[in-house]
């Protein structure tokens, strides 16, 4: 049984927020370091390399003799960031206890892989840019070395992320902290988390909000879409990015809709030597250009990247590909004179402007080709471009107002089609509430369905920071604003009736239509936030941070921030750091954040109920009558708002003789998630006699008014609403061992152990609703009180990394090892379980447990359905994958990568047991190959 | 003892007469010949239909040599070019000819880096039967070694292939042409692509006299119908590794070493009809090849084999003459199976046998000779699943010895020859059915290469080689067995018991120093890196007797390859 964390996190916050004015006063005096930057090869002296400590200001050049220095370096961890044209990054984690001294020599080389020290994995220690929160950063040279197509790729370096081989097939969306449940409520955990998990790139969300790429339930035909859940990590791509944080605890109050945790990305910039990257399996085949110089007396910069790759999405077809061509153009100019004179003029001056434009383009092709596939096809046109300003204006040394706006257009168009199967069925056209004839539809036939998106969003941000010191401690203060708007200006779904893309009809609910998205409103919603990160020395070497805001996020009524407010949601977020020695950290945070519905969700589509009046099916298609009465019922819930959850965590972060841990508990509480809820109503079905209905006489009949018979269907309307109700909670685990020498090795360990509840409270009707539905005489309908649905998972991941520097050669031993995974739903199953019933009328009446065994409820006492009622659980298993990198001449790096290397299966097939199954042996190239070593003239930048 | 009935017993005079015909040809000729070993089956090793044409020492030290089994390549196929300008001459000892990673530190003083890419093609139809009609391969390649330090010595290779194969390709497996009877195809002979990547790394470390040595190697590949009405779907993991230990003797250079070496493959094939019919064979023996239609279903079928090897040797230097002797035993266990089923039925492969070896070489002015044998037995037994006993037997046996010899001449002339010589038999015996087949072969080849450097940086060579392959044998009849037999598999028998010749030429350009130990005039090149472009081509042909039988194979086979590659200088 996993304990009770928030209990534990709120009390330790609460003494820890106890001790705080107690520390107030003492000054965390800060650290310096100083030392020669040197060639690693040769040691001889490298000048203008500029050092700085990441994710600060301060910094310094080398001069000739390779000397640097920094001062005033705030206690706790820091990286020391070595840059240098020509040379890679080098970047050097040093934990700075107040008033340290160190004396530190800086090696650097032209490739990363021939740097000691280098790391290719996340770091136990949390060094995110302005956060206090747990994180796990991804610098670029773990980026570099892990072979990925995409985003989705490099997030594998997290704990409990399992591994998964590169490329673009499938959808690929990234869930933080959920293990996976049945779904049996209508709603996939992992769905819900996905969304609730931000991803920000370049300072600008990536939304899914608006997407609506969606044929609904029942259909035959499909193909992919991502709008159950998260951003499709597909479109952008891995070459591209420079760092990666994850914050997998509670983020700052300057990150709004989530639930889950935000996922920070930098794309390169800058000055970036030219690069190009190509990679290469039996299914996929990428290539990556980079570029990035100064001109214009270093004020302006220009960035260039492009990406082009496909992807085979089934072996032994060759023409079902994926396709993405994503590209980045990006200027920087810096206005006014050097603000800080120790960032040597190349960081901060007076005005940072930084513009971006980014476009990508995933196509996703299954053609036709009547010859393998019949009539199926398939073809998704994912598309946008993001144009975005961020403008940093330097108000005094320690005062920043910035801006960010940005405007988001994306446009996804599929189609689908493909033969479809069934027995005759009445169908109508009909928009309108009303009866009229309809037609017979029966199988085989194809059936075509374009959908027509066209998500947009703009977002902006005004935020004012500062550092100040007050009360005798150093606070940097933010406060901002966040107005956000999206919208769908697609044209909508589009299908011919008579040829319907679904399956199945009960007589009842009827096939969705074709819809316009016009009547689609807007989500608007604005965020305020005010933000405090105050640093205080506790005296020695002990220090305290504390990071606490308030956060309020607005849902708004109409199309504009001042058409009044929907929802509103005040989010209080605490974070606390207490080091009581330099190699100590204990960490706490508590607060709560939000997430926004979807665009769907707030403005579903309505609900159109067919009861068929007369279904006279004849040999003869002449004599063949069917009449439908349409019933439309509006599914809108104006009560949707905002979808909430708590979060808390604890933990500690040790340092010692080389190793680092970190070991966090979590837990995190959604309510108000969205799901379907069943809110009942009753239609009037009428029956008719017919003239002429003798078979074979070539004459359709005609029905005789009035009707002989009239009855009251049930029905449930499709209500979505904030009812589903998940817990994750979990530990996880980042080890990062030292190097044994030796042998060259290092190891890390990442492991999750996550348990996911979820509820979704609405009433069950179970899966023969449908039969009662259309079955007068049965009188009532069981329901039953949702159920708790449970998922575990149980993963560690070992990471070997044998790295000789000298030979420019890196091995990465990948061993996976899942645990556990586990899935149930917590409920009552015996035909006591039924908690109700539902009459023709539509009346809930509720059974007391102590009369359910009464004769009289002796129908309503039958199995329940749609619930995975065993346990079942995944026995232990693992799975191994390396990587061989080496330098190449010209500065060059080869990457050769072997997924799942012994083909382990995962399979076990037996009733019981949860099916697993590892994906297959897959193995690839990657060569890195800067130009410059190429054309020396192409320079560094 | 051999049930005669129904059976066919053939014998060519390639080798009698052939022999003749190879002394007489000692011009320019060559091919490693091929080892008969019939009855479809599967090996670790990657298909290839032709056998390795890089020296043996290059090879031995890798961690995914072949262990336990005997695959067999096509007749005459083979082309045993001495590579002057592109390759050093053979070496000899503890690590070249053992495979003993122990004894890296003691063997490699010098470094080398080297990448190639060749493009090659084979077509024809002289093949055999589950060979695509046409093949082409690309390949990279890449490799090198060097000292680390006085104690440590690092090796290391790594291949990446991409081929095409033509429509025919009816196997399933990767190398339905080892030892094994157990076998899958099917009928639908849709084109496919072969992807593979194969990485082999060695280093070893001297403490004193004592050396300690770890491989590890790994391969994989995949292979997909393009687009297909019948998908097919292939793929390998085989990971390998070598662990041994080396004593040398503080003067006199005699070592002694062991190593062992262990290699697990898993083998998964995928076969779904998705618009026709394809009919899947599972030959495992001398009988008619059970089948299954496929239709609306799949076919998924795995192989996992392990193979184990302990290898001790014993080697020394007098003087300018070099010496190695070794002995192993190796073991190879194979299993296939259906997967995604509970207690699956599964048939069973062994093999149990040993290797004795030697090689010599001699350093002598302008001549060095290098001289290698191997000797190798091999017993297999198979068990199938539906029986409870074993089924099928066989023993192979197969004598390979060598010679390479490289001249350094006046004026900037270099010459070298290899001749190659080599005996197989195999004796296969299916006990259920009472039915075996045995095959005797010799083969003849020998290369020979003449180079010289027309200018300071500027080298070129001309080879050629010719083979020669001579069989007696006693196969079942090809019509015994049914249809589907006498298509597909007879004609394997019938291609082994058949003689057959080959020959291939060859020109290299080189510019730069050189790739060889014994560089043509290395002052006058000015060292820096060495690019080479060469271009081959060969072709093989059966023999055929005066009474043809109905599966004695026709046609010929030709091969072409061009491969340009670069060899970095050594600082």
């Amino acid at each position: 049984m996993i304990p009770r964390w928030p209990t534990v996190a709120v009390r330790s916050i609460a003494v820890l927020l106890g001790l705080l004015p107690l520390a107030t006063g003492l000054h965390a005096q800060g650290g310096t370091v100083s030392g020669r930057v040197l060639e690693s090869s040769t040691g001889r002296p490298i000048d203008g390399a500029v050092v700085s400590i990441e994710g600060s200001d301060i910094a310094a050049l080398s001069d000739s003799t390779g000397a640097y220095r920094l001062a005033d370096v705030p206690p706790g961890p820091q990286v020391i960031h070595v840059r240098r044209i020509g040379f890679a990054d080098l970047r050097v984690p040093l934990t700075f206890a107040p008033g340290a001294v160190f004396f530190r020599n800086l090696e650097i080389a032209t490739r990363a892989i021939e740097l000691e020290g280098l790391s290719v994995t996340v770091d136990p220690v949390s060094r995110a840019r302005g956060e206090l929160a747990t994180a796990s950063v991804i610098e670029l040279e773990a980026i570099q070395n892990q072979t990925a197509t995409s985003l989705a790729g490099i997030l594998e370096l997290l704990p409990g992320v399992p591994l998964e081989p590169p490329g673009l097939g499938g959808l690929q969306q990234f869930a933080l902290r959920s293990a996976a449940t049945s779904g049996s409520g209508g709603v996939r955990s992992n769905d819900l988390a996905s969304f609730g998990t931000v991803i920000i790139l370049d300072g600008i969300p990536v939304s899914n909000n608006a997407n609506l790429q969606s044929l609904g339930s029942g259909a035959g035909i499909g193909f992919t879409t991502s709008a159950r859940g998260g951003v499709d990590l597909r479109q952008i791509p891995a070459n591209t990015l420079e760092r990666v944080e994850v914050i997998r605890g509670l983020p700052s109050v300057r990150y709004g809709d989530l639930t889950q945790g935000a996922v920070i990305v930098d794309t390169r910039a800058g000055e970036v030597p030219p690069e190009v990257a190509a990679q290469f399996d039996a299914q996929t085949l990428e290539g990556t250009f980079l570029w990035g110089r100064g001109f214009g007396g270093e004020r302006h910069n220009l960035t260039l990247s492009l990406d082009a790759t496909r992807t085979r999405m089934q072996a032994g077809i060759s023409d079902d590909q994926a396709v993405r061509i994503a590209g980045q153009l990006s200027h920087r100019l810096g206005l006014g004179r050097p603000v800080s004179e120790n960032a040597a003029g190349l960081a901060r001056r007076k005005l940072t402007l930084d513009t971006r434009l980014d476009v990508f383009q995933l196509f996703e092709d299954l053609p036709q080709d009547p010859n393998i596939r019949g009539d199926l096809s398939s073809k998704v046109r994912d598309r946008g471009i993001r144009a975005s300003e961020r403008a940093r204006l330097w108000l005094g040394e320690d005062t920043r107002l910035s801006f960010t706006g940005s405007f988001t257009l994306f446009e996804q168009d599929a189609e689908t089609s493909g033969e479809l199967v069934r027995g005759a069925m009445p169908v109508t056209e009909r928009l309108t509430e009303g009866r009229q004839e309809g037609a017979f539809v029966l199988g085989p036939y194809t059936a075509d369905v374009e959908v027509d998106g066209g998500p947009r969003l703009f977002f902006g941000r005004l935020e004012l920071e500062t550092s100040r010191r007050l009360l005798g401690s150093d606070h940097r203060i933010r406060v901002g604003v966040e107005p956000r708007r999206e919208w769908n200006a697609g044209r909508g779904r589009f299908f011919d009736v008579s040829r319907p893309p679904y399956l199945t009809f009960t007589g009842v609910r009827g096939w969705s239509r074709p819809r316009s998205y016009e009547d689609v409103g807007d989500l608007v919603t604005s965020g305020w936030y005010v933000d405090d990160r105050v640093t205080v020395g506790l005296g020695g070497r002990s220090t305290l941070q504390l990071q606490g805001g308030l956060r309020l996020d607005l849902l708004h009524r109409g199309a504009t921030w001042f058409d009044g407010v929907r929802d509103a949601f005040l989010q209080p977020r605490t974070t606390v750091e207490v080091a009581p020695a330099p190699w100590l950290r204990l960490k706490g945070n508590w607060g709560r954040v939000a997430k926004t519905p979807t665009l769907n969700q707030l403005f579903p589509g309505p609900d159109y109920y067919d009861l068929i009046n007369v279904n006279y099916f004849a040999p003869d298609p002449a004599e063949r009558l069917a009449v439908l009465t349409t019933f439309i019922r509006d599914p809108t819930n104006a009560d949707l708002g905002w979808i909430r959850a708590t979060k808390t965590e604890a933990g500690f972060e040790v340092s010692l003789g080389g190793a680092e841990i970190s070991l966090t508990a979590f837990r995190d509480r959604i309510r108000g998630g969205v799901g379907i809820t069943p809110d009942t109503d009753i239609l009037l079905r009428e029956s008719f006699a017919l003239t002429d209905s003798i078979i074979g006489n070539g004459i359709k009949p005609m029905i005789i008014e009035p009707a002989t018979h009239a009855d009251t269907i049930p029905i449930l309307i499709q209500r979505p609403g904030n009812i589903v109700d998940q817990t994750n909670r979990g530990i996880e685990l980042i080890a990062a061992l030292p190097e044994l020498r030796p042998i060259r090795t290092r190891a890390l360990i990442t492991g999750a152990l996550v348990e996911t509840e979820q509820i979704v409270d609405a009433i069950d009707f179970g899966r023969d609703f449908g039969t009662f539905q259309i079955h007068e005489p049965d009188e009532r309908h069981p329901f039953w009180d949702p159920v708790t649905e449970v998922g575990k998972t149980a993963m560690v991941t070992y990471r070997l990394i044998h790295h000789q520097p000298e030979l420019g050669l890196v091995l990465t031993t990948t061993i996976q090892h899942n645990i556990t995974d586990e899935r149930f739903d917590a409920a009552a199953f015996d035909s006591l379980a039924f908690a109700g019933y539902i009459t023709r009328e539509g009346d809930l009446v509720r059974v007391p447990e102590a009369d359910r065994t009464l004769l009289a409820y002796d129908d309503l006492r039958v199995p329940r359905t749609g619930t995975t009622r065993t346990r079942r659980a995944s026995p232990a298993d693992w799975m191994l994958s390396f990587q061989v990198s080496k330098t190449l001449p010209l500065n060059g790096q080869v990457n050769l990568w072997f997924f799942n290397a012994f083909d382990r299966r995962g399979v076990v097939l037996r009733p019981d047991v949860l099916p697993r199954s590892y994906r297959s042996v897959r193995f690839g190239l990657e060569v890195l190959l800067p130009l410059r070593g190429i054309f020396p003239a192409l320079g560094g930048g | 003892m051999l049930r005669m009935a129904g059976f066919r017993r053939a014998g060519t005079s390639a080798v009698g007469g052939g022999a003749a015909v190879v002394v007489g040809l000692l011009v320019a000729l060559g091919a490693v010949g091929a080892t008969p070993s019939p009855a479809s089956a599967q090996a670790a090793a990657a298909a290839s239909e032709s056998p390795r044409s890089e020296p043996p020492w290059l090879a031995r030290w890798r961690p995914l040599e072949i262990l336990g089994d005997l695959p067999w390549t096509l007749p005459a196929s083979g082309r045993p070019l001495p590579a002057l300008l592109t390759l050093p001459a053979p070496r000899v000892g503890t690590l070249w000819t053992v495979g003993n990673p122990a004894a890296l530190p003691f063997e490699i003083e010098d470094r080398r880096t080297d990448f190639s890419f060749s493009r090659d093609s084979r077509s024809g139809d002289y093949r055999r039967p589950l060979d695509p009609e046409t093949v082409a391969n690309g390949t990279l390649a890449g490799s090198g070694w060097r000292p680390l330090s006085e104690r440590a010595a690092v090796i290391g290779r790594l291949a990446v292939e991409r081929t095409g194969l033509g429509d025919s390709a009816f196997s399933d497996q990767l190398m339905p042409y080892a030892t094994s009877p157990f076998a899958v195809f099917d009928t639908t002979g849709e084109a496919q692509t072969r992807t593979l990547l194969r990485v082999e790394g060695a280093a070893g470390w001297r403490l004193g006299n004592v050396g300690l040595g770890l491989g590890i190697g790994y391969e994989s590949q995949r292979t997909f119908t393009d687009q297909a009405k019948v998908p097919r779907a292939n793929r390998t993991a085989t990971p390998g590794a070598t662990l041994g230990v080396a004593w040398t003797a503080p003067s006199g250079g005699f070592t002694v070493g062991v190593f062992g070496a262990l290699q697990e493959t898993a083998e998964t094939t995928r076969l779904y009809s998705r618009a026709a019919v394809s009919r899947v064979y599972t030959p495992d023996g001398y009988r008619k090849p059970p089948s299954f239609d496929l239709s609306d279903s799949g076919l998924q079928r795995r192989f996992e084999r392990g193979a184990r090897g302990i290898t001790v040797s014993a080697g020394g230097r007098a003087g300018a003459v070099s010496w190695v002797a070794y002995g192993r035993r190796e073991v190879l266990s194979e299993s296939r199976f259906v997967t995604f089923t509970y207690n699956p039925l599964t048939d069973v492969w062994e093999t149990r046998g040993w290797t004795l070896g030697g090689a010599g070489s001699l350093a002598s002015g302008p001549l060095d000779l290098a001289l290698d044998a191997r000797f190798t037995t091999l017993n297999g037994t198979g068990l199938r699943g539906d029986l409870d006993a074993e089924h099928f037997d066989s023993t192979d046996r197969r004598l390979r010895l060598e010679a390479d010899g490289r001249w350094r001449g006046p004026r900037n002339w270099e010459a070298g020859a290899r001749l190659i010589l080599t005996r197989s038999t195999s004796d296969r015996w299916d006990r259920v059915g009472g039915v075996g087949s045995e095959i005797a072969s010799w083969s003849p080849a020998l290369g020979v290469e003449l180079a010289r450097r027309l200018s300071g940086r500027v080298a070129a060579s001309l080879g050629g080689s010719v083979s020669t392959y001579g069989v007696s044998s006693s196969t079942p009849a090809p019509d015994l067995f049914g249809p589907a037999w006498e298509k597909w598999l007879a004609p394997e028998l019938g291609l082994l018991a058949t003689g057959a010749t080959g020959w291939a030429a060859r020109a290299t350009l080189l510019i730069g120093p050189g790739g060889g130990a014994r560089d043509i005039s290395d002052d006058e090149s000015g060292g820096g890196a060495s690019v080479w472009i060469s271009a081959q081509y060969g072709r093989g042909q059966p023999i055929i007797p005066a009474l043809p039988s109905p599966d004695t194979p026709t046609g010929s086979r030709d091969h072409f390859e061009l491969t340009v590659g670069v060899v970095l200088p050594q600082n």
